[in-house]
C-alpha cells in the first residue's frame, strides 16, 4: 500500500469513527467489517474451544459498541478493537493465565560450541513436513499453538496472524515494547520446539 | 559473533528481516559454519509460515446473522435508534 493510499483509508476511518460516535450505526458495521473473520480466527487460537470462541467474537463487539463513545483516536480503530478482544479474553481466562516457558537458552540446539545435552534436537522439517497432509499439519499447529501460555500466545498471534508490528502488539497489551519483543521470541522458539516434536522423522 | 546463545536474542529480527546490517552480517557468518542453527531458522522460518497459512478461517453464516442480530440490539440500547 503506498503511503497516500494509507492516508486515505486512515482518513476514511476517522470519518467512520466519527459517525459511529454520532450514532451512525452502518459507519460502525462498516468499520468492524473487516476485523470480523480476523478476530474470529483470533478467537478460535485463543480460546479453549469452539463455544468460547464465540463468546469472545460477539462479545469484542457489544464492547467496542458499549465504548464507542469514548474512543480518543489515540490508536488506531484496530488496535482499539483488538485491545478490547485482549481483554474480554483475560477476563474469561485470567489476566496472564499459568504456565511459564523455559529461559531462551534451553531452546538453543546441541552444537559444536553448546552441547548440553538436554538442549533442544534439531531436525530438518521438509522431509517430514512434505508426508503430511495439510490438514494434519493445521492439528499439529493448531494443538502446538494452544500448548502456548496466554501470555506468550497473545503477542505471538497478534504479530504473525495478525501482521502487528512489535510496537502495535505492546500499545495492544499495553507492555513494553521490549517484553513484547522478548514475549514474541520465546513464543517463537517454544511453538518450533513443540512442532520440532510432532515433525520430526521418528514420528 | 561465534556461539549460539549470542545470536539467540536477534533471531527473531533476523527473520522478519528488521535487523541491522552489521549484526545481520556477523549473524550469517555464524549461520554459515554451524548446521544446527540453520536448522534452527529453517524451522523458526517455516514454523511462520504455517501459523501465516493457516490464518484464514471462514465465519459461519450462523455466527455472522447471530452477532449482526446483537449488535443492532446492543445499538438500539445504547443509542436509542439503529
Amino acid at each position: 500500500m503506498n503511503p497516500k493510499e494509507k492516508k486515505t483509508i486512515q482518513i476514511d476511518e476517522k470519518e467512520l469513527v466519527r459517525l459511529a460516535q454520532s450514532g451512525d450505526f452502518k459507519a460502525f458495521t462498516t468499520l468492524i467489517e473487516g476485523y470480523r473473520p480476523k478476530i474470529f480466527g483470533l478467537a478460535l487460537k485463543l480460546a479453549k474451544n469452539r463455544e468460547d470462541a464465540e463468546d469472545i467474537f460477539q462479545e469484542t463487539f457489544l464492547k467496542a459498541i458499549d465504548n464507542i463513545k469514548k474512543f480518543r483516536a489515540e490508536s488506531s480503530f484496530g488496535t482499539w478493537l483488538y485491545t478490547i478482544g485482549v481483554n474480554v479474553v483475560r477476563a474469561k481466562y485470567g489476566r496472564d493465565s499459568k504456565g511459564e516457558l523455559l529461559p531462551l537458552e534451553d531452546y538453543l540446539p546441541a552444537s559444536h560450541d553448546h552441547s548440553d545435552a538436554a538442549a533442544a534436537q534439531l531436525y530438518d522439517w521438509n522431509d517430514p513436513l512434505s508426508k503430511l497432509t495439510n490438514e494434519e499439519i493445521k492439528g499439529k499447529l493448531d494443538k502446538a499453538i494452544h500448548e502456548l501460555p496466554l501470555k506468550y500466545r497473545l503477542p505471538f498471534l497478534l504479530r504473525y496472524t495478525q501482521e502487528m508490528s512489535v510496537q502495535e502488539v505492546a500499545d495492544t497489551l499495553n507492555i513494553k515494547l521490549a517484553n513484547a519483543k522478548s514475549r514474541i521470541l520465546r513464543a517463537r522458539m517454544a511453538l518450533r520446539q513443540n512442532l520440532n516434536e510432532y515433525f520430526s522423522e521418528d514420528n | 559473533m561465534g556461539r549460539c546463545d549470542d545470536l539467540i536474542g536477534n533471531l527473531s529480527d533476523f527473520i522478519d528481516g528488521e535487523l541491522d546490517a552489521e549484526t545481520c552480517s556477523e549473524l550469517e557468518k555464524h549461520l554459515a559454519g554451524c548446521k544446527n542453527c540453520r536448522l534452527m531458522v529453517d524451522s523458526m522460518k517455516m514454523t511462520v509460515k504455517l501459523c501465516r497459512d493457516g490464518v484464514q478461517e471462514e465465519l459461519p453464516p450462523s455466527l455472522k446473522k447471530r452477532l449482526d442480530k446483537k449488535l443492532a440490539e446492543r445499538w438500539k440500547k445504547q443509542f436509542g435508534h439503529l
